[in-house]
C-alpha cells in the first residue's frame, strides 16, 4: 500500500469516530430543530407554507454551529496523538503530513456528501413532513445542493485544518506554541477590525458566497502550509 | 559482523543539557544488544535518534548506511514503541493491532494473537485506561509481531509481573531464533535479561562507558571483598570501577581479567574474590562518581570506551 495512504488509513482506522460521530451530531441537531420548530409552530400557530415562516425557519443555524467543536477536536487529535504512533509505525514526517491532509479531505467529503443526501431527504419529504428546516437554510444555499456541498466541504476542511495547525504548533513548540499562535491570530483579527472598522458595514453588506469561500480556501491553505513547516522537523514528545 | 546502526559523535542537548554526549558507537547487525545504564543515561534518547523520532544536536547516525531522517525505506524497517508510547485518542486494542498490521511490512498476525492471549491484554477498555503492565504488554506485542529487521524495546518490562516478564523473554528468544534480526533493548533488570543479551552498551550521563560482548564483559572484571584497608591496598595499582566501604569492611570491582598474580595478592591480604554479575558491573559504572570511587580511572575508562 502506498505509504501516504497508510497514514490516511491510520486516521480513518477508528471507523465509528469517523463515520458515526458526525452522523450522531447531525441527528441530534435534527431532533432539536424539529422540537424547536414544532414548538414555534404550535406557539405561534404559524402557517408552515407561508413565505414569512419559511424565511424565518431558513435562518436555522444549528447544523453550522454543532459540528465545528468535534471537527476542530478531530483535527487536533489527528496530529497531536496520532503523530507519535505514526512514527512508531515507521512513517516519515512528510508522509504523515500528506496522509493527514488526505484524511482531512476524505472526512470533509464524507460529511459534505452526507449533508447533501440529508438535504435531498429534507426536500423529498417536504421538510420532514412538518415544515422543519434543518439543511434547507439560507447560510447553506437555501436548498441548493451544490452550494451546500461546497460550503460543507470547505467548512469541514477549515475546521480540521485549523485544529491540525494548532496541534502541529504544540507538537513542534510545546505548550507555549498554541498560546502564542492564538494570541497572534487574535491580535491580527483585532488589528484588521480596527483598520476596517469604518467600512465594516459596507464590507458585510457586500460579502458574497464566493468571497467567503475564497477566504476559507486561503485560510485552509495557510493552515496546511503552517502544519507542514511546523511538523517537518518536529520530535516526538 | 556488519553494523546495523552507526553513531559518530552523536550529541543531543535539551536546553543546553546533554542527554547524549559525543557518542561514537556501532550496533551490530543480527544480534540482541542491551542498552544499560541508570535513569537519564541516554538510552531512550539514543533509540529516538536511531529511529529519527528526534534529531541530533550534532554528530551523525546511520541505519544500514543511511541517515534514517525522512527516509521511508529505512524507517519502515524499524520498530520503536516507547515505554510511554502515546496512542490516538479512544484507541482500543483492536485499533492498535489493525494499524500495526497494515503499517509494518513484516507483521505476523499469528504472533500478535498468541501474545495477546498470553499477556491477557483486554479488548474492551481504551488503551488510555490500560494499566502500566498492559501498556508494556501492548508494546511488546507490537514490537515482536512487527518482525521489523531492527526492533527496539524501551524498558519493555515496566509494570509486568514475573510471569509476564518470563513470557516476554521466552517469546523474544523463540521469535528471534525463528526470525533472526537486530534487537536493541534498554533495561534495568539486567540479572533477568542477561541471558538474552549478546552485546551490551553501558551508558552513563549520555556517554558510552563500555561496549562489549557480554562474555567478554563478564570475564573482564572481578570483585574483591574484605577489610577496607586490605581492599585499598589491593586496588592501589589496579583499575577500579567502584569501591564501597561499610564500617571496616570494603568491596571493590576491579576492571581487569583475574590472573594468578591477583589471586596470590588477594590471598595474602585475606580478601575474597568473586565474579561480577552484569548487574553489579553496570552498578559499578553507575557508582563511578561516588566519593569512594576512583574518578581518575573512571574518566580514563570513559575516554577509552568513547
Amino acid at each position: 500500500m502506498n505509504r501516504i495512504l497508510k497514514v490516511s488509513r491510520l486516521h480513518l482506522n477508528k471507523y465509528d469516530n469517523v463515520v458515526f460521530t458526525p452522523l450522531g451530531i447531525i441527528a441530534t441537531v435534527m431532533v432539536v430543530s424539529i422540537i424547536i420548530q414544532l414548538a414555534i409552530q404550535r406557539g405561534t400557530g404559524a402557517d408552515v407554507t407561508s413565505a414569512e415562516y419559511i424565511d424565518g425557519a431558513r435562518w436555522n443555524q444549528g447544523i453550522i454551529w454543532s459540528l465545528p467543536g468535534f471537527l476542530v477536536y478531530y483535527g487536533v487529535q489527528a496530529v497531536a496523538t496520532t503523530y507519535p504512533f505514526a512514527l512508531a509505525l515507521g512513517t516519515t514526517r512528510r508522509n504523515f503530513i500528506l496522509g493527514t491532509m488526505l484524511a482531512y479531505i476524505v472526512q470533509a467529503a464524507y460529511i459534505a456528501v452526507l449533508l447533501v443526501v440529508l438535504l435531498g431527504l429534507e426536500l423529498v419529504t417536504n421538510h420532514w413532513f412538518m415544515g422543519v428546516y434543518v439543511l434547507d437554510v439560507h447560510l447553506l444555499g437555501a436548498g441548493n445542493a451544490w452550494m451546500l456541498l461546497a460550503s460543507a466541504f470547505l467548512g469541514v476542511l477549515f475546521c480540521l485544518s485549523i485544529g491540525g495547525l494548532f496541534a502541529a504548533v504544540w507538537v513542534r513548540f510545546g505548550n507555549k506554541g498554541p498560546a502564542i499562535l492564538g494570541l497572534a491570530l487574535g491580535l491580527a483579527v483585532a488589528l484588521t477590525l480596527l483598520v476596517v472598522a469604518p467600512e465594516l458595514g459596507e464590507i458585510f453588506a457586500g460579502l458574497t458566497r464566493g468571497a467567503v469561500a475564497l477566504a476559507a480556501l486561503v485560510a485552509i491553505l495557510v493552515a496546511l502550509v503552517g502544519t507542514w513547516f511546523a511538523m517537518r522537523r518536529a520530535s516526538v514528545r | 559482523m556488519t553494523a546495523a546502526i552507526k553513531a559518530r559523535g552523536l550529541t543531543r542537548r535539551y536546553r543546553g543539557a546533554p542527554a547524549l554526549d559525543d557518542v561514537t558507537l556501532d550496533i551490530q547487525d543480527g544480534i540482541i544488544t542491551g542498552l544499560l545504564g541508570r535513569n537519564g543515561a541516554g538510552k531512550t534518547t539514543f533509540m529516538s535518534l536511531a529511529t529519527a523520532q528526534d534529531r541530533p544536536s550534532s554528530g551523525t547516525i546511520s541505519v544500514h548506511g543511511h541517515d534514517p531522517f525522512e527516509r521511508a525505506a529505512t524507517l519502515e524497517q524499524l520498530c520503536f514503541v516507547r515505554d510511554n508510547q502515546r496512542y490516538p485518542d479512544d484507541y482500543k486494542l483492536k485499533h492498535a493491532i489493525r494499524a500495526a498490521s497494515f503499517s509494518y511490512p513484516h507483521w505476523s498476525q499469528d504472533t500478535a494473537d498468541r501474545l495477546i492471549e498470553q499477556f491477557r491484554i483486554p479488548a474492551k477498555p481504551v488503551v488510555k485506561k490500560f494499566s502500566r503492565g498492559q501498556l508494556s504488554a501492548l508494546g511488546i506485542v507490537l514490537g515482536l509481531a512487527s518482525r521489523s529487521p531492527i526492533t527496539f524495546f524501551d524498558e519493555p518490562y515496566l509494570g509486568l509481573d514475573a510471569t509476564a516478564r518470563h513470557i516476554f523473554y521466552d517469546e523474544l528468544l523463540r521469535d528471534y531464533a525463528e526470525h533472526p534480526r537486530t534487537i536493541i533493548l534498554s533495561t534495568h533488570l539486567i540479572d533477568e535479561m542477561d541471558r538474552l543479551l549478546e552485546r551490551v552498551v553501558i551508558l552513563d550521563r549520555g556517554r558510552v562507558v563500555r561496549h562489549a560482548d557480554v562474555e567478554e564483559l563478564r570475564g573482564g572484571s572481578f570483585q574483591v571483598a574484605g577489610r577496607s584497608s586490605a581492599v585499598d591496598e589491593f586496588v592501589r595499582d589496579r583499575p577500579t570501577l567502584s569501591r564501597r566501604i561499610v564500617g571496616g569492611l570494603g568491596t571493590a570491582v576491579v576492571d581487569s581479567t583475574l590472573g594468578d598474580e591477583d589471586r596470590a595478592a588477594a590471598a595474602s591480604l585475606s580478601l575474597d574474590i568473586s565474579p561480577v554479575s552484569l548487574q553489579d558491573l553496570v552498578a559499578a559504572y553507575g557508582l563511578g562518581d561516588t566519593a569512594d570511587a576512583d574518578p581518575a580511572q573512571h574518566a580514563q575508562h570513559e575516554r577509552s570506551a568513547a
